[in-house]
């Protein structure tokens, strides 16, 4: 239902049918207990005069997976893809992602990007973890992201993993994904 | 307008004009809907039975500053600017790399102006880095104890010493108003 911005009521007018349908009932639909349709939701607007809900989602992939590149630099899906979280969203989500990473040869790095399909369609935000030099050390990425011009509707987001060649093996384990869509 | 009490209809009483403007218009005045401008808001009390509408947002500069020195540098940005409560939560990122030795320690913050005032405490530390080598960092913290209203909030840098340079790059903080 539609919000129509409140009447103001005066002495000896008559209060109707429709204006009681308009001004009550479908206000009050328009509100939030109406909207709170599922647990662990919150709120957010979504035009003007207009609100929402939402629920954050998360997925947390905990083994240990190992893989290695093609021919060239690519961000590429381990075994188990992911994680990835599927949600309808507004124009804009904050997204929390961490991982622990490391590679069978020293001087090379570990990477994760957000890729998103869907509504909208592009890679986003790359963090990387160089921190030694020695070869198998595990490191840990984590990083925030508050991604906006999403077209609204329904999003993928993914984590996937960066690789430079077929030479060396990138192992990852504990990887999160959560997401708050506003 | 305000938020007041809904009014417990008896039966037979008369229900006025005033008595529906009252409990009825501008209690609706009072929630979401009515405080929603536009898409992308959340909602937070302000105060006592009266909520208000808080624009998460963030900035980043995906340029690389190059900071030596154990005085904060405040300069070279990015910040940003919202209208808080008395609390919100603060997100920094950033890639940082070691120019002149390995293991050498760099440093971000944030530091608060506008309605509040508040210096550079280091938030987040780089260390243990082979130099030239990049790394990420990035975190989080609730901030208490602002003074609600317009709140700027800006990154800030530093190093182990004058002759400790970092490369700061990707560089994004982020703000959640409550």
């Amino acid at each position: 239902m539609a919000w129509t911005a409140p009447m103001t009521a005066t002495d000896g007018s008559q209060y109707t049918a429709d204006q009681y349908n308009t001004q009550i009932r479908d206000n009050l639909l328009a509100m939030a207990p109406a909207k709170a349709t599922g647990e662990r939701q919150y709120f957010v607007s979504n035009g003007a005069n207009s609100i929402t809900s939402y629920s954050p989602e998360t997925q947390y992939i905990p083994n240990e997976e190992s893989a290695s590149g093609g021919a060239g630099p690519d961000y590429i899906d381990l075994d188990t893809p992911g994680p990835s979280i599927t949600m309808d969203t507004g124009e804009r989500a904050l997204v929390f992602f961490r991982a622990d990473g490391k590679v069978d040869t020293a001087n090379f790095i570990n990477a994760v990007i957000l890729e998103v399909t869907g509504a909208t369609t592009f890679q986003d935000f790359s963090t990387v973890a160089d921190g030694r030099s020695e070869a198998n050390a595990w490191r840990t990425l984590s990083g925030w992201r508050l991604m906006e011009n999403l077209n609204p509707g329904t999003n993928t987001i993914t984590m996937k993993y960066y690789a430079v060649s077929t030479s060396q093996v990138y192992t990852y384990r504990f990887r999160s994904l959560s997401v708050m869509p506003f | 307008m305000v938020w007041t009490t809904p009014m417990t209809a008896v039966a037979n009483s008369v229900f006025t004009a005033a008595q529906y403007n009252i409990h009825v218009r501008d209690n609706f005045l009072e929630t979401m809907p009515a405080k929603a401008t536009e898409a992308g808001f959340i909602f937070t009390r302000n105060a006592e039975h009266e909520i208000v509408a808080r624009f998460p947002r963030d900035n980043q500069n995906s340029s690389v500053v190059t900071i030596s020195g154990t005085d904060w540098n405040t300069t070279a940005g990015p910040s940003v600017t919202a209208e808080t409560g008395e609390r919100a939560i603060i997100f920094l990122r950033a890639d940082a790399t070691p120019r002149t030795a390995s293991n050498t320690y760099g440093g971000i913050a944030y530091e608060i102006s506008g309605a509040t005032t508040v210096a550079p405490v280091l938030t987040i530390f780089f260390d243990g880095t082979t130099v030239d080598n990049q790394n990420t960092r990035a975190g989080a913290t609730l901030f208490t104890g602002l003074t609600p209203g317009s709140n700027t909030f800006n990154m800030a840098y530093q190093t182990s010493a004058s002759d400790q340079e970092y490369d700061f790059d990707d560089r994004m903080i982020g703000v959640i108003p409550l």
